[in-house]
């Protein structure tokens, strides 16, 4: 199944240091800012709203 | 500067330390190493395929000597990464985690006196070789076989000072109770290591009573702290200085009853958690979250005539061991992660192939 890694800004450094352990530097995922752990459910929805277009482009989905 | 000087600005330059100067290490120094036990240098010790890496006793010999270890030290540092598989966590990724775990090791039996495991005065401090390079030797490891380097692929968010080492012996010649390794069915004149993933020491400061439900009221009070809390429940290593230890056992208490009484007082009213925002439990991630959260359920604790939970997962959550100097009513509580409750990764230590 075709998956989209999602993580927030302060993981940037770890998340291209797993990339490159796996043999794939400049793989591409969704970066946003940081907490979600403490937001709303209004606030996650938001989120969600905002990171949606990113995920489906590194999909490769044209609307 | 001279080349030992350039060899150990070598090793910083290749980012091989954890910020303190390394020992360089040669073929013929990792060979000594591996002498003094019997395992294929080749076999994996620990693997984490999250990240393609492991470590091998060749590797783990190479860093034991970069954190200072003499050869005799090497059969403790084999059998606590044996003890680190067994217990789990460190395969599962905590090392990577934000929480910042360390890994603490309990050392027990002949091999403390031998190689010199300070079990007594200080115990959590500096000053023995043996503490301080066995722990770190473990560290080194997970920075230079598994690329667990802060900032990088070690996420932790604070960290703890323990993560540079945390070796400890438990002091069998001053404790009332029989050691942990023969509570977990060795022999007395076995050795062993028992690694936990922990996340603080905390000290208990009960130099007042001679009262043991005053002094285990004193120790639940850290055990009950809602800060601990983030999944369900927790699980913790109560490090009993001997004269603490003593004054329980004088009075009849076993380590069972310790554990049970300490389980049972670490209750928390719903009311407490509440005010900290952790009334409630995720039905996904089991994490404590507010009672309003969309994914909450109240947990109900054991107790139907008491609204709230334990903080410790069960009595067998509670370790008990006695360690430190017989000099004050002075204790600690490492907080372990994880519900635990179940057989500690006690793990026998073979006698050294050079001995």
């Amino acid at each position: 199944m075709p998956a989209v890694s999602i993580c927030t800004e302060p993981f940037r450094i770890t998340a291209a240091a797993m990339a490159r352990t796996y043999g794939f530097p400049g793989f591409e995922y969704v970066e946003m800012p940081h907490p979600v752990a403490s937001l709303s459910a209004e606030g996650i929805r938001q989120r969600v709203e905002e990171m949606l277009p990113r995920v489906l482009a590194i999909l490769g989905v044209e609307e | 500067m001279n080349p030992t000087q350039r060899a150990i600005e070598h090793c910083f330059a290749e980012g091989w330390t954890d910020g303190l100067p390394v020992v360089p290490c040669d073929r013929e120094a990792a060979e000594a190493m591996l002498a003094c036990v019997d395992r294929d240098p080749d076999e994996v010790l620990l693997a984490m395929p999250q990240l393609n890496r492991s470590v091998t006793v060749r590797l783990a010999a190479v860093n034991a000597v970069m954190a200072g270890c003499l050869p005799e030290y090497f059969p403790v540092v084999v059998a606590a990464w044996d003890s680190l598989r067994e217990e789990g966590y460190a395969r599962k990724g905590i090392w990577q985690s934000t929480t910042g775990t360390a890994s603490l090791l309990l050392v027990n039996g002949p091999v403390r006196r031998q190689i010199g495991v300070n079990s007594a005065g200080n115990l959590f401090g500096p000053g023995f070789r043996a503490n301080a390079t066995i722990g770190r030797a473990v560290r080194l490891t997970a920075i230079n076989a598994l690329g667990l380097v802060p900032h990088e692929l070690d996420q932790a968010t604070q960290g703890t000072p323990a993560k540079y080492t945390a070796c400890i012996g438990e002091n069998e010649e001053e404790s009332p109770w029989t050691p942990l390794h023969v509570d977990c069915g060795l022999a007395p004149e076995d050795s062993a290591v028992t690694a936990m993933t922990m996340r603080s020491t905390v000290h208990i400061e009960a130099r007042h009573t001679a009262v043991p439900e005053q002094l285990l009221h004193d120790i639940a009070g850290t055990l009950a702290r809602t800060g601990a809390l983030l999944h369900q429940t927790v699980s913790a290593c109560v490090v009993l200085g001997p004269e603490h230890a003593h004054l329980l056992a004088d009075a009849g208490w076993s380590k069972r009853d310790v554990s049970q009484f300490l389980y049972e007082q670490s209750f928390v009213p719903r009311e407490l958690l509440d005010r900290a925002g952790k009334g409630a439990m995720s039905q996904k991630s089991h994490w404590r979250v507010a009672r309003d959260h969309p994914d909450a359920v109240l947990d109900p604790g054991p107790d139907p005539a008491r609204d709230g939970i334990h903080a410790m997962t069960s009595p067998e959550a509670v370790l008990v061991v006695v360690a430190g100097s017989s000099n004050s009513g002075v204790s600690a509580v490492v907080e372990t992660f994880g519900p635990r409750g179940d057989r500690p990764a006690v793990t026998r230590i073979p006698a050294s192939k050079g001995n």
